[in-house]
């Protein structure tokens, strides 16, 4: 069995030697092109170096190790603050699915310019009318001789500005149930007909898009999966990430920054480390960051025993995204009127405002928090599925979403 | 695998299981919360028979040595099926002091379940005071409030103060002159909670080096005891509650498929997870004798108690007027969780030790 605790010595290591020049100082005040240039050289240099794609075959440019590796090594470097976010999903899901789905030639083609940061691929599933309700996506395709040509709108696109290829589903057939009639493909942004629109978050980032297909044609050999079999594919794209890198902090600031703050700040003319409300605060984090932890540890060794990824990774984005919430709050309280400054120059690992601000995104990106409980209400409690009444009804009879 | 169970710690939590299944009834569970200072003694023999007293107590003390895992295994167990006594705890606490005071008598009677031992720490609010007082020919004066198990515990070990006041723990025999044990009917009565008044009581005073850090770690091992018991009993109010979200019926459909319903369930399951791993982390750096176990300790303490009381309340929400009756098993787990919430201090003190430990780190 191999020793994860050195496996993270030495991606620590090897992590901590290129902080200065590509980590969170090197950023900080970056305009974004000039920051995904650097995330860009910093992406080929774990490429040259055995760091990218830890878990994916050699022969696609990986590292050819495990999926725990690959884990560990991105939680030590979330710890530095690189800007690796504008690769997360173009290396978690469509290149994945593409090893699974393409044949030999496109594999061959896409994996190592995407390993090395020199393409970006972008993931186009959600629409106006369907996020969590995936199957309710109304973007249509039609063939058309060869070809599929594809019309409608997807929604919440990461990166879409900045990727040079991506994976849709689309709705092939509306006159079966919502389920059957999706079809998967790949296809590049630049194919005519495709107009991306960055989406202005409430944080003031736009990472996210709207992306518009206007009569887009692509040949039916960019299609991955059977005609109707596309739901398939989409969850399997879901599933691909089985187990992600995760902090207990839910990628905010660490409790022993609370704690400092809170050593130096007063509550009422007294200091507010001494002040019950303040102590249950920090208790509350420890308790719930350092059973996290715990699961994580747990998870991991029987994972390396083999055992299927079970519901960590849904209990871990609730309660790590909650606290964070809290405790963001908390420390802005602690902070006086000065804790809601924000300094752009700021990233949320560092920053209390930014991520109380941002953390509303993260509790509803990549699985909201309803829908983990569904999940684990589900899959795990054995409760019924909500009642659905669309479920066995053709698309095309089914009320559109207001 | 320190955080995975081995098959024999498994094999063991299925032996107790079955032991469990044929010995513990709801019935007699029901009875005695009616019945002032009595617990289940069918249980009790069943611990006895079956070596549960004598897990975590030495070899060389006629125990079977096992660690504080499997002993924790025995507590999920007996929480789950709501246990009606509380000795295993308060003996796993006990011996901790015993063992390092010399007491190897004690320790073979702990073991073989001849006697049973309370923890006589709390004073009203505060789980560790010592304002009983231990004279130089070590008698006892002075009152320790609402002990767990005290009512029909052989002895206890005290935290007391020399009368220049220095702390110490001393071991003192429940049925000897100069104690006075009043019972008192409680939320749940077969965790025989009494208070204790010494008056001249004769104790033995437990030769340590840092009575204080002992009578701490004898505090963290019942809580974490009781805490193992918690994470069990939330199995049994998540079980509960999902089987009834599954048979009744409402509105035309079972009420589990309301979010309502069905995510007050998945919350359970959440804060019991948390609790779980908590437990066995805690467990293992005790083991391991990680100097910051402390502190792990009090989480797993929150975590389990967080989990239960509040898995308590919501499965028998879920259960609507039929968990409020007698007959349903919902006020069982109700009681305990709030019983057990009490037992080894409020969250206050837990919280008290996670913020002193962050602090100084």
């Amino acid at each position: 069995m191999p020793d994860l605790d050195a496996y993270r010595a030495t991606a620590r290591a090897w992590l901590a030697s290129h902080a200065a020049e590509y980590g969170v100082e090197a950023r900080r005040g970056l305009s974004e092109a000039d920051d995904l240039a650097l995330g860009r050289r910093w992406q080929r240099l774990k490429y040259d170096s055995g760091y990218a794609g830890i878990s994916w075959p050699k022969a696609y440019g990986g590292g050819g190790g495990s999926e725990l590796e690959q884990a560990i090594f991105a939680e030590e470097e979330a710890k530095f603050g690189f800007g690796t976010s504008y690769f997360g999903i173009s290396l978690g899901q469509p290149i994945p699915v593409m090893l699974k789905y393409a044949d030999e030639e496109l594999r061959q083609r896409f994996a190592h310019p995407a390993l090395k940061g020199e393409e970006i691929w972008c993931q186009l599933f959600s629409e106006p009318a369907a996020g969590s309700d995936l199957a309710g996506i109304r973007l249509k395709a039609f063939r058309d001789g060869d070809d599929w040509v594809l019309t409608g709108q997807k929604l919440w696109t990461s990166w879409a500005q900045y990727s040079d290829y991506g994976v849709i589903v689309t709705r092939t057939d509306p006159s079966v149930a919502k389920h059957k009639g999706l079809t998967y493909f790949w296809l590049d942004m630049k194919t005519p007909g495709i107009t991306v629109r960055p989406v202005k978050l409430a944080n003031g980032e736009e990472d996210v898009n709207e992306v518009f297909f206007d009569e887009v044609r692509i040949p039916d050999s960019q299609r991955l999966g059977a005609v109707g079999g596309g739901f398939g594919v989409a969850l399997d794209t879901l599933m691909i990430e089985r187990y992600s890198a995760a902090d207990e902090g839910g990628f905010g600031p660490a409790l022993d920054a609370f704690v400092e703050i809170a050593k130096s700040a007063t509550i009422n003319g007294r200091p507010a480390i001494d002040d019950g409300r303040t102590r249950r605060d920090i208790a509350n984090a420890f308790r719930q960051q350092r059973a996290l932890v715990a699961i994580r540890t747990k998870t991991f060794m029987a994972l390396q025993l083999g055992a299927e990824p079970g519901p960590e990774g849904a209990i871990h984005k609730l309660v790590s995204m909650r606290l964070r919430q809290k405790m963001s709050a908390a420390a802005m309280d602690l902070m006086g009127g000065a804790g809601s400054g924000l300094d752009p120059d700021r990233f949320p690992k560092e920053d209390w405002a930014h991520s109380w601000l941002t953390v509303p995104t993260l509790r509803i990106a990549g699985g909201a928090d309803e829908m983990l409980l569904n999940t684990i209400a589900e899959r795990l409690l054995g409760l019924p599925q909500d009642y659905r009444p669309d479920k066995a009804v053709p698309f095309d009879q089914i009320q559109p979403s207001r | 695998m320190p955080y995975l169970y081995s098959d024999e710690q498994n094999q063991i939590r299925e032996e107790v299981r079955r032991a469990l299944a044929g010995t513990v009834d709801a019935a007699t569970l029901r009875g005695l919360l009616e019945a002032e200072g009595q617990y289940d003694t069918s249980f009790w023999q069943a611990a006895r028979d079956m070596g549960w007293t004598a897990m975590g107590i030495a070899e060389e003390d006629g125990g079977l040595g096992l660690s504080i895992i499997e002993t924790l295994i025995v507590a999920e167990e007996s929480g789950r099926v709501v246990a009606g006594a509380p000795f295993l705890a308060t003996g796993f606490a006990a011996a901790h002091a015993l063992k390092l005071g010399g007491q190897a008598e004690l320790l073979q009677a702990l073991a073989s379940g001849e006697k049973a031992a309370a923890l006589a720490f709390a004073e009203r609010s505060e789980p560790l005071a010592q304002a009983v007082i231990l004279s130089a020919d070590n008698r006892l004066t002075g009152e320790k409030t609402a002990i767990l198990g005290a009512a029909r515990a052989d002895f206890a070990v005290v935290l007391c103060s020399s009368s220049t006041g220095i702390p110490q723990l001393a071991v003192v025999d429940l049925d000897s002159e100069g104690v006075t044990r009043t019972t008192f009917s409680t939320i749940d009565n077969s965790r025989c909670i009494a208070t204790l008044r010494f008056d001249g009581a004769s104790a033995t005073l437990l030769p340590l080096n840092d009575p204080s850090q002992v009578a701490r770690a004898c505090l963290g091992r019942l809580a974490l005891h009781l805490a193992g018991e918690a994470v069990g009993g939330t199995d049994s109010c998540i079980a509960l509650a999902s089987s009834y979200a599954n048979q009744r019926q409402a509105f035309g459909q079972a009420i589990g498929k309301f979010q309502a319903v069905k995510h007050a369930i998945a919350e359970m399951y959440v804060a019991n997870e948390l609790a779980r791993a908590s437990i066995l982390d805690a467990a293992v750096r005790l083991d391991n004798g990680d100097p910051d176990a402390e502190a792990y300790v009090a989480a797993a303490r929150l975590n389990a108690v967080h989990a239960y009381e509040s898995s308590a309340a919501a499965a028998t929400q879920v259960h609507g007027g039929i968990g409020v009756t007698w007959e349903a098993d919902m006020h069982l787990h109700y009681r305990r969780s709030r019983s057990i919430a009490a037992e080894a201090g409020a969250p206050w003190f837990w919280e008290d030790r996670i913020a002193t430990h962050l602090e100084a780190a």
